[in-house]
This record gives structure tokens, C-alpha cells and sequence, in this order.
């Protein structure tokens, strides 16, 4: 574990180096994620001028959700994000080869090599949209939800690195992984919605299958009502169990890779 | 440029495009569905009431208008394929294209236009299956004017949204990576073009603003204009706001273009 966390130390060290040299892209990357905040939140404020509420709840709680979502965002933004983007072409030109060699998991090489450094800076935004979020939501909150709350934010943030995972990982028989990017990138807007919204199968997939509205919604949902035991059990399996496929998934599709003619 | 290398350019882009059919077929088809039945289901959650009018449209023009907004959306995005051009100049890779009997930025408006070829054929099926399936809204009416109208107004916003595209990617010749710079413009041009959300949703008092940004021109304004939500004066005044835009997105785009081939060293970053 301690070898993992010094790894992961050079792993910051060489990423915010990196960043520090390319200006501009960390001003216009910043700038980037700061109006997705900003359509996402124009958007509700539009769709909240033709209604009262929105799958049970008013602009205040989905003000709280949505800056829930911002967190995730830029949690996987940071952390994971450009090492996704990356992957499917070390797999096509045959670099993956260098991270197996290590004498590391070559998913968690693969997964947190890079660490952008410029969204760090999105992430400190995110928190501040929700706090102030939190701050003018008249409902009570005890700071023990609000904590539990974060906590299932950060698991929301990993549920969303899984399942992106899961949808990159076929390139190794496929080649190439952009028609199923793109189709998780259609995905995730589910999870930038309320759940009480989905009704019938549609909203039982979104909790189990396709767990999209365990990343955001189920945590603001546990903030406003309070916590339930079985809620927590199910989010924590439901991650639990992703993660546990992710693995299995991850060492089938590496031991078919044959390097660079993968 | 000559039409016929611009036609050379326009079927090598779509035969590329094609040569990855599972990757096409998945993404427009799982894509569109999935970005449609996420807007069904979050309107039937405002439409709590039959009969219910939301900024003049009724639930089924609603739902017309997003089936629209997601097809022709692509068509005047490129099916939102990336454009390259700030890749380009970054690597270095522009100086193949200058030897070309033919300008760079009307090289790749053929290819653009050749990846949107197979998004037609798409387009076409699924609007069939719009047609065969959903209901339409009484309120609108399919006349001929509007249509050919309609189709006058895409063309103009497929030309529009390139030359804006262009003008931001070339900023690569200062800046070291533009991408971001690109998906801001998506963001934005999304929501204040009517593609996230019907623009006559908007309080009234933002309603000027939007009529003069360029972006309702994009996506907004075809798309009302084949429901026949636009009158004909509307839709002559609104056509010539576009090419207003487009062409003073031409006359940045030549002035940028002409700076930056003074940098460009041709061997990249």
C-alpha cells in the first residue's frame, strides 16, 4: 500500500510539472469546466421557470444535486479522466506493454498515471458551488449527513470510473472504443438528472444495471431525507460488486491483448 | 477549389467514416436513442397536465422538437466528429495540406460534409421511425415552404457552426491545445443555441440577446423553422442575422489564418 502512495506522489510531482508547462491549455481547461457548471445550472434554471418541481424536487435541492454531479465530475476530471482518454490508444499502438512490465497493477498504473493538475483547480470550484449550494438550502441538514453525503459522492465519483472503465475495456477485441465512449458519454447524462424522474424498468436499470443515479442522485436523495440503512447497503454493493467485475473484466481483456496488433 | 477534388474529398471522408461501421451504427443509433428517451422522460415530468402548453409547445411538439434537435444537430455539428484543424497546426501535420491544389479550409469542409453523408442516410431512416411510431403534434403542420425553408436555414448553420469551429481551432497557432476551447463553444452554443432546451423557453427579457448570438442560427432557428414556427419575415430576418455571423466569422477567420501562417514554422510542437 505505502509503495502505492510514494508511486502515486511521483505521480503528482510529474503531473503538475507537466501542467505548469502548458499555460494557456490550464486557463482554457479551467474556463472549460466552468461553463459546463454554468449551461448545467442555466439549464435547470430555464426548465424551473415552466415547473415548480422536478421528480419531487424544487430548484433549491436540485441546486444541491447538481453541484453534487460537479463534484464527481471534477473528481473524475482530475483523477481519472485523462488517463481514460488515453487508454484506448495504448491498447491500439501496443504502449500498453510498458505499463504491464511494471511491478505494479497495471489497471492502477493504467487508471492514475496522470493526474490533471488543471481540473484540480475545477474541483476547488465544484466544492465552492457546492457549499454554496449546501449554505442556501433551507432544509436541515446535520453535518453527519452532510458528511455521509461526501463520502457517497467520492463512492459516486469511483462508480463513475468504473463504469467508464467497462465501456473502454472492449477496445481490446473491438480496436476501437470510440462508438462505446460515445455511447457512455449519452449514458452519463442520466446521471445529471433526478432519479425520481425514471420511472418503472427505466429507473431500475439506472440503480442496478447501469447504476448512473447511485453517482448523484441517491447521495442528494440520502442528504434530503435522511439515511437508510438499506440505501447504503445497496449503493455500497452495487460499487462494490462493479469494481469486483472491472477486475475480472480487466484480467480476461489483458490476457487477450497481443500487443501492438491488438 | 474545384468541384471535383471537392467531391474527391467530400467520398474518401465518408467511405473513411464508414470503414468503422460498428462504431458508426452503435453511436448513432444507441446515442440518439439514449439522448431521446432521457428528453422524453424528463418533459413527461413537466407535462404533469393533458393539454398542457409549455412556451407554445404542446407535449408531442416538444418531443418533435428534441427528435429534431438530436438529428439535425448532428448534421450541423459534423456529426459531431472533431474538426483537426488546431491538431494540425500543432503537430505540424497543416504542411502536407498547403502543398494542395486547393485551400485548407475548404479541404476540410469537404471532408466535414463527407462525414455527414452516412448521418443523412441515418437521419432519413429515423425520422421514418419518428413518423411510423410518435404521435405529431397537432399543432404543426408539414407545408412545403417551410420545409424548403427549413433546409435553406440547415445549410447556413452547417456553414455557420464550421467557420465559428474554425475560427477558435486556429487560435492552435498561439496557443499550445485548443480542444478545450472547442467544447467550451459546444457547451455554450448548446444551451444558448436551443439544443439543450427550446429557445422560447427563455424569460422574455433574454430573448433579444439570444436573437443576436449566433448560435440560435445553429440549431434553434432550422429547427422551428421546419415545425412552422417562424414567419416568413422572421425566417428573411433571421437568415440574413446567420450570414452576418458567417460572414464575419470569415473575414476573423482569413485575418487569423493570415497571422498565423507568419508563425507557423511547419515542424509542430
Amino acid at each position: 500500500m505505502l509503495r502505492y502512495l510514494r508511486l502515486y506522489r511521483s505521480f503528482l510531482r510529474f503531473s503538475f510539472s507537466r501542467a505548469m508547462e502548458f499555460r494557456v491549455d490550464f486557463f482554457f481547461r479551467v474556463v472549460m469546466d466552468l461553463m459546463f457548471y454554468i449551461t448545467q445550472i442555466g439549464f435547470f434554471a430555464v426548465i424551473y421557470g415552466h415547473t415548480r418541481e422536478l421528480g419531487g424536487w424544487d430548484f433549491d435541492q436540485t441546486l444541491v444535486f447538481i453541484s453534487g454531479f460537479f463534484l464527481v465530475d471534477a473528481l473524475h476530471m482530475t483523477l481519472f479522466a485523462n488517463n481514460l482518454w488515453m487508454f484506448p490508444f495504448l491498447v491500439n499502438k501496443g504502449d500498453l506493454d510498458y505499463y504491464l512490465l511494471r511491478p505494479v497493477s497495471s489497471l492502477f498504473f493504467v487508471s492514475l498515471r496522470e493526474f490533471a493538475a488543471n481540473s484540480f483547480l475545477n474541483l476547488l470550484i465544484a466544492m465552492g458551488i457546492s457549499a454554496y449550494a449546501l449554505w442556501s438550502y433551507p432544509g436541515a441538514t446535520p453535518a453527519s449527513q452532510v458528511l455521509l453525503y461526501l463520502a457517497l459522492i467520492a463512492n459516486g465519483a469511483f462508480l463513475y470510473y468504473i463504469l467508464q472503465m467497462l465501456f473502454l475495456i472492449p477496445v481490446f477485441w473491438l480496436h476501437s472504443a470510440r462508438g462505446l465512449s460515445d455511447v457512455f458519454a449519452s449514458f452519463t447524462k442520466y446521471a445529471e438528472r433526478p432519479e425520481r424522474i425514471y420511472q418503472g424498468y427505466v429507473r431500475r436499470v439506472l440503480v442496478s444495471l447501469l447504476p448512473l443515479c447511485l453517482i448523484a442522485s441517491r447521495p442528494a436523495q440520502i442528504l434530503f431525507e435522511g439515511p437508510d440503512f438499506w440505501t447504503l447497503v445497496h449503493i455500497t454493493s452495487v460499487t462494490a460488486l462493479f469494481f469486483l467485475v472491472l477486475l475480472l473484466f480487466w484480467k480476461l481483456a489483458v490476457r487477450s491483448y497481443s500487443s501492438a496488433s491488438s | 477549389m474545384r468541384a471535383r477534388l471537392f467531391l474527391n474529398v467530400f467520398t474518401i471522408e465518408a467511405r473513411k467514416l464508414m470503414s468503422y461501421r460498428a462504431d458508426f451504427w452503435i453511436n448513432t443509433l444507441v446515442g440518439s436513442l439514449a439522448n431521446f428517451v432521457l428528453v422524453y422522460i424528463l418533459w413527461s415530468a413537466i407535462y404533469l397536465e393533458p393539454g398542457q402548453i409549455v412556451a407554445g409547445y404542446s407535449f408531442d411538439g416538444m418531443v418533435l422538437y428534441y427528435v429534431l434537435a438530436i438529428l439535425l444537430g448532428r448534421l450541423v455539428t459534423g456529426s459531431g466528429k472533431p474538426l483537426d484543424v488546431g491538431q494540425e497546426i500543432y503537430e505540424g501535420s497543416l504542411s502536407r495540406y498547403l502543398l494542395f491544389p486547393a485551400p485548407y479550409l475548404s479541404i476540410k469542409y469537404a471532408q466535414r460534409l463527407g462525414m455527414m453523408l452516412p448521418s443523412l442516410i441515418q437521419l432519413a431512416m429515423l425520422l421514418g421511425a419518428y413518423w411510423i411510431f410518435l404521435p405529431r403534434p397537432a399543432e404543426v403542420e408539414f407545408k412545403a415552404l417551410a420545409v424548403l425553408q427549413g433546409v435553406v436555414a440547415l445549410c447556413m448553420a452547417n456553414a455557420l457552426y464550421y467557420s465559428i469551429t474554425v475560427v477558435l481551432q486556429l487560435a492552435a497557432f498561439w496557443a499550445d491545445n485548443v480542444w478545450s476551447l472547442v467544447i467550451m463553444m459546444v457547451f455554450v452554443s448548446r444551451l444558448l443555441g436551443g439544443a439543450m432546451v427550446p429557445l422560447a423557453t427563455f424569460p422574455d427579457a433574454w430573448q433579444p440577446l439570444l436573437a443576436a448570438l449566433p448560435f440560435r442560427y445553429c440549431f434553434g432557428f432550422p429547427i422551428d423553422t421546419l415545425m412552422g414556427r417562424v414567419p416568413t419575415h422572421e425566417w428573411f430576418f433571421g437568415m440574413g442575422v446567420s450570414l452576418a455571423w458567417f460572414g464575419l466569422m470569415c473575414v476573423l477567420g482569413r485575418a487569423v489564418w493570415s497571422r498565423g501562417m507568419l508563425r507557423y514554422s511547419g515542424v509542430g510542437i
